[in-house]
């Protein structure tokens, strides 16, 4: 008798309690898979950015800890831009995360795990190229309104970003890295994982059903 | 942390907060149960709210219905009677289990029609039998009675009578209803046996229940908010609802505060000053003093909406009701006289058409003509044909029945004999015979003419002798040319010249030749069959 799988978290639960080799070969499966869009993500990470002004780039040392010192804001909140260190945090996860307030799960993602790289990623996202309103340092103490000294700081940052990088994408999957890489694979790489984890279904199923045969002969 | 993330697969879980959700509500849940035990109450206060909701509906539903029933009972000039109808209806549907919005039309039906408050809850009783024996709805049943009692029985059909309509016509609605009595009398009482009937008598309580409990929820809203009516209900209550809730609280709050207090926590607390009901354990005393005062406040209210008879006094208003409830069963009586008086004229009046229909026979042509050809020589068929014809004229079921099975044995006789003919074989041909013998005939001189000499023949010069023809007249054959020898003909010709043989043969000769012929093959086992039953040959 076949043995029903519900959900993907079940079956990489059934794979990993009674089909180990067949877990492992999906994995690996769904990772060859998904790893040329990462790559591609990572060949978007620039090296050097025209045009910014703020010192943002520490490319020639590697800052382990984002410190007031060695921030590129005076309150240290702000990370240095270290393309090594963008292209280190695109990767691919098959970790299983918590539930989000929707109540969905994630069980394979591909993210873009550091501070820098997000900022790279979507800078610019919400207003389509536009900056936050300016308040300068005395301002409102919102996450709302730039407090740089200088009124052009945000739009210039983000004219500069958007000059290195193509932001690509619909809606809250838009971006210059993995979602641009994600949108050029034209989804081809998420049927592929559709497909994998079918055929890992089928595969358990069928070694499920010649278990139950062999009990029944037996 | 950056939430910037492609999410490949994902899958909706929603455990943890559902979870929790569930925990919550059961927590939220037992506390209320606790809480609502401390003090009694076993309902929920939404539970409270919707029960008080329906109990309300419940009785402006029923309220309607009864104001309907109430106007019309006035419209009919019985006003006097109200009262009473309305302990009829609260009674009837305690008894019978059946609803009071069902007991009201039908009741406001049966009254329009007969005008008798005695002989509208009698047919009313009968039509609760009726509907419970028939299954027909109990609103169908009193409008089908009260159509019957003006003379319109064509609602009746569906009740199976077991009247021709003949009968159903003829009969009066007194002899009507002693046949539904007997048909259906004791059907409600024997359904009220069963365990549906018993489960409906008991829902109809509480409903009946719910409707008592509702009315006096309104009025208390009436009463609290000061209004005269009950428009704003729903927002009433809800207010209500919140403010009992908070009440509740409250009293828990002084409840606490109060069983805190030295004395008191001597002698069990403020619940302990309470008479408690032994199985429940709810504050009886309380209870019913507020239960007291309000049916007291009911009573002294009723008393001033309601004076009994402008200082005429209990008997005073009695008597006048009497009179009253008299005048209007006399009313309702000549009107039942009169209503019988004119389906006696009815009855009469189609009587009467039947008889001219009758008479009128005499002239009718048709039937002259019918008589006239029964008079002349036809034959049996044709007779009970027109007989038949006659018969159906007439109206004359009975014998129209007879004859039409006579004249359909008479087809299906003629029937019978048309298939049986139709399977006789084909008669042969009689003169089948002759053609034979004929040939016969023709194939003997064939053979005489075409015999030759045994011996050589030396040629001669011949003299033939001319045969002349010995009968030139009658039935002959004519053998043809041939040659003949020595042998056969005269004594000697030349070989090579044609003679000419004309064999003549007489009539009575071949006549006879035919007839041994015929005898010698009947003698021999070949029989000569005709049939002459449909009186001609197979072809």
């Amino acid at each position: 008798m076949p043995t029903e799988v519900k959900g993907v978290i079940e079956l990489r639960k059934a794979l990993r309690a009674y089909a180990p080799d067949l877990e492992k070969e999906m994995r690996k499966e769904i990772y060859d898979i998904v790893k040329p869009v990462v790559s591609q993500a990572k060949g978007y990470v620039q090296s050097e950015i025209m045009g910014l002004r703020t010192g943002w780039i520490r490319s020639n040392k590697r800052l382990k800890k984002i410190t007031r010192g060695t921030s590129a804001f005076r309150k240290g909140v702000f990370p240095f831009y270290n393309p090594t260190e963008v292209k280190a945090g695109i990767k691919f996860s098959d970790k299983i995360s918590k539930s989000n307030r929707a109540g969905f799960v994630s069980v394979f993602k591909i993210e873009n795990k550091s501070r820098a790289g997000a900022i790279y990623e979507i800078a610019g996202r919400r207003d389509n190229g536009k900056a936050q309103d300016w308040v300068g340092p005395k301002g409102p103490s919102s996450h709302k309104f730039s407090h740089s000294q200088n009124p052009d700081a945000g739009q210039h940052f983000i004219n500069a970003i958007s000059n290195s990088g193509t932001m690509k994408g619909e809606g809250p999957r838009r971006g210059r890295l993995i979602y641009r890489a994600w949108n050029e694979n034209q989804g081809r790489a998420n049927a592929a994982v559709f497909k994998a984890i079918d055929k890992a279904t089928a595969r358990f199923n069928s070694r499920a059903t010649i278990v139950d045969l062999k009990r029944e002969a037996a | 942390m950056s939430n910037v993330v492609i999410d490949i697969i994902t899958q909706f879980s929603g455990k943890k907060a559902f979870k929790d959700a569930d925990n919550a509500a059961a927590k939220l849940s037992a506390s209320v149960k606790r809480l609502g035990a401390a003090f009694g109450v076993s309902l929920g206060g939404a539970a409270v709210l919707r029960f008080a909701k329906d109990t309300a509906k419940a009785f402006i539903e029923d309220e309607k219905a009864a104001s309907r029933l109430t106007q019309s009972v006035k419209n009919l000039g019985l006003a006097y009677a109200a009262d009473d109808i309305r302990n009829y209806v609260d009674q009837l549907t305690l008894a019978t289990g059946v609803a009071d919005s069902e007991l009201r039309p039908a009741l406001q039906a049966l009254l329009q029609v007969t005008g008798s408050v005695t002989k509208s809850q009698q047919l009313l009783s009968d039509a609760i039998s009726i509907s419970r024996g028939s299954g027909e709805a109990l609103t169908t049943v009193a409008n089908d009675l009260s159509q019957a009692y003006v003379g319109n029985l064509k609602g009746l059909r569906k009740y199976n009578l077991g009247l021709t309509q003949a009968e159903l016509k003829a009969a009066s609605f007194v002899d009507i209803q002693e046949r539904l009595n007997s048909l259906f009398s004791g059907a409600s009482a024997a359904y009220l046996r069963t365990y549906a009937g018993q489960m409906e008598l008991l829902a109809n309580t509480a409903n009946e229940a719910k409707e008592v409990i509702g009315k006096d929820l309104v009025s208390a809203l009436v009463l609290v908010s000061g209004q005269t009516g009950v428009e704003n209900l729903s927002t009433q209550m809800m207010d209500l609802a919140t403010f009992t809730g908070d009440a509740v609280y409250g009293l828990g709050v002084l409840i606490d505060k109060i069983n805190n207090l030295a004395g008191l926590k001597q002698i069990g607390g403020i619940m302990g000053l309470l008479e408690m009901n032994p199985i429940t354990g709810a504050p009886i005393a309380i209870a019913q003093f507020l239960a007291d005062l309000g049916k007291s406040a009911k009573a002294a209210k009723n008393t001033f909406n309601f004076p009994s008879g402008g200082g005429a006094g209990t008997g005073g208003t009695k008597k006048i009701t009497d009179r009253q409830a008299a005048a209007a069963e006399l009313a309702a009586k000549k009107r039942a006289a009169e209503l019988l008086k004119l389906q006696k004229a009815s009855l009469k009046a189609t009587a009467d058409a039947l008889k001219l229909k009758k008479a009128g026979t005499l002239f009718d042509v048709e039937q002259a003509g019918i008589i006239a050809a029964l008079k002349g020589q036809v034959s049996k068929e044709d007779e009970t044909r027109l007989q038949l014809q006659f018969a159906i004229l007439t109206g004359n079921v009975s014998e129209a029945s007879r004859l039409a099975g006579e004249v359909a044995k008479a087809q299906g006789l003629t029937k019978e004999l048309v298939s049986y003919y139709s399977g006789i074989p084909n008669a042969k041909n009689p003169f089948e015979g002759w053609i034979k013998t004929l040939t016969d005939a023709e194939a003997i001189a064939k053979r005489i003419a075409d015999q030759k000499p045994v011996t050589p023949i030396t040629p001669v010069t011949p003299q033939i002798p001319q045969i002349p023809s010995m009968a030139p007249t009658g039935v002959g054959l004519i053998a043809g040319s041939t040659q003949v020898g020595y042998g056969d003909f005269g004594n000697g010709g030349a070989v090579g010249q044609e003679i000419t043989v004309i064999v003549t043969l007489d009539s009575k000769e071949l006549v006879g030749t035919i007839t041994k012929t015929q005898t010698n093959n009947s003698l021999s086992g070949i029989p000569i069959g005709i049939q002459r039953t449909l009186g001609q040959f197979a072809p």
